[in-house]
């Protein structure tokens, strides 16, 4: 039997579920909700909504049931269908433009400046809102995975295990990759501020 | 392991500061949706049954058929009766030729 942190008995949820019962699969969707949400919201297509996203990959979830066979747990077994789905999502947008200095705001601009100047801690909600801006931009540069590793191992500081478990790629994979899209990011970050000095 | 420039880090560090913190709960009404919009399994059709019977007497019937095939091909001829043949032929020629 597993059981989690919220005491939902997942196998004898599972059984339940696959007997069509509708309370059991309410508390599956529950419980997973959390796990599916916070990938979709880190790897939101453009103008996608995230309730749709996440419940296409529940709908998926439920199409899929069969196949779970408890190796792995069930979060981990979700997660994989929801970075799956969300980079698909994201590739299906064929969109990945290449970032000019002249292509930036005027605070995304001021920012990299700041950048450089200003070593303190406390930004103002402005600068926090432009970080985010620029940010999102310069990652459309990366393929959707790329984004995703860059997402979680630079910026939410998850660990090569971590990311193994939520995607099932292997660790060198994930090495290999985020490798090369740190060289990427830097070349472009650099690049920026080269002609943001011109 | 390559690191990111010192400066990207730190503008990472700068997005990563969230406004306020969205909620994780699952909204009102959001799985009674997710089960009405799933694809309940089917059960198999007439004919989608009809078809894997007729796969199934395929296949057989082709098997048979090599079966009969091999043991047909592994079968030696047996050598004619040549002489049991010329003597009829020869009791044939002195009696009914003139």
């Amino acid at each position: 039997m597993i059981r989690n942190d919220l005491d939902l008995d997942i196998t004898d949820c599972l059984a339940r579920v696959r007997q069509q019962d509708q309370e059991a699969a309410r508390s599956l969707v529950d419980f997973l909700y959390p796990t599916v949400i916070q990938i979709v919201r880190g790897n939101l297509p453009r103008r996608a909504a995230e309730e749709d996203l996440a419940q296409e990959i529940f709908v998926k979830m439920f199409a899929k049931l069969d196949q779970f066979e408890g190796q792995v747990p069930m979060q981990h077994w979700v997660s994989r269908i929801a970075v799956n789905h969300c980079l698909n999502a994201i590739r299906a947008q064929k969109s990945r433009p290449e970032w000019r200095m002249a292509d930036l705001s005027e605070p995304q601009s001021e920012l990299l400046d700041a950048l450089a100047t200003t070593p303190g801690q406390d930004q103002h909600p402005a600068q926090l809102l432009a970080a985010r801006e620029l940010v999102d931009q310069l990652f459309e540069v990366l393929s959707p995975e790329d984004r995703l590793l860059m997402r979680w191992l630079e910026m939410e500081e998850r660990s090569v295990e971590e990311v193994r478990q939520l995607t099932g790629w292997s660790s060198a994979a994930i090495r290999v990759r985020a490798f090369r899209a740190r060289r990427k990011l830097n070349r472009l970050f650099s690049q920026l501020r080269k002609e943001g000095q011109l | 392991m390559n690191q990111l420039d010192p400066d990207l880090k730190r503008l990472l560090k700068w997005a990563k500061v969230e406004s306020p913190p969205k909620s994780t709960e699952a909204p009102f009404g959001f799985s009674g949706r997710v089960w009405a919009s799933r694809k309940p399994a089917q059960s198999p059709t007439l004919f989608q049954e009809l078809q894997s019977t007729a796969w199934g007497f395929s296949c057989a019937a082709l098997a048979l058929i090599v079966c009969g095939a091999i043991v047909l091909i592994s079968q030696r001829p047996s050598a004619p009766p040549t002489g049991e043949f010329s003597s009829a032929l020869g009791f044939l020629v002195s009696n009914f030729t003139p």
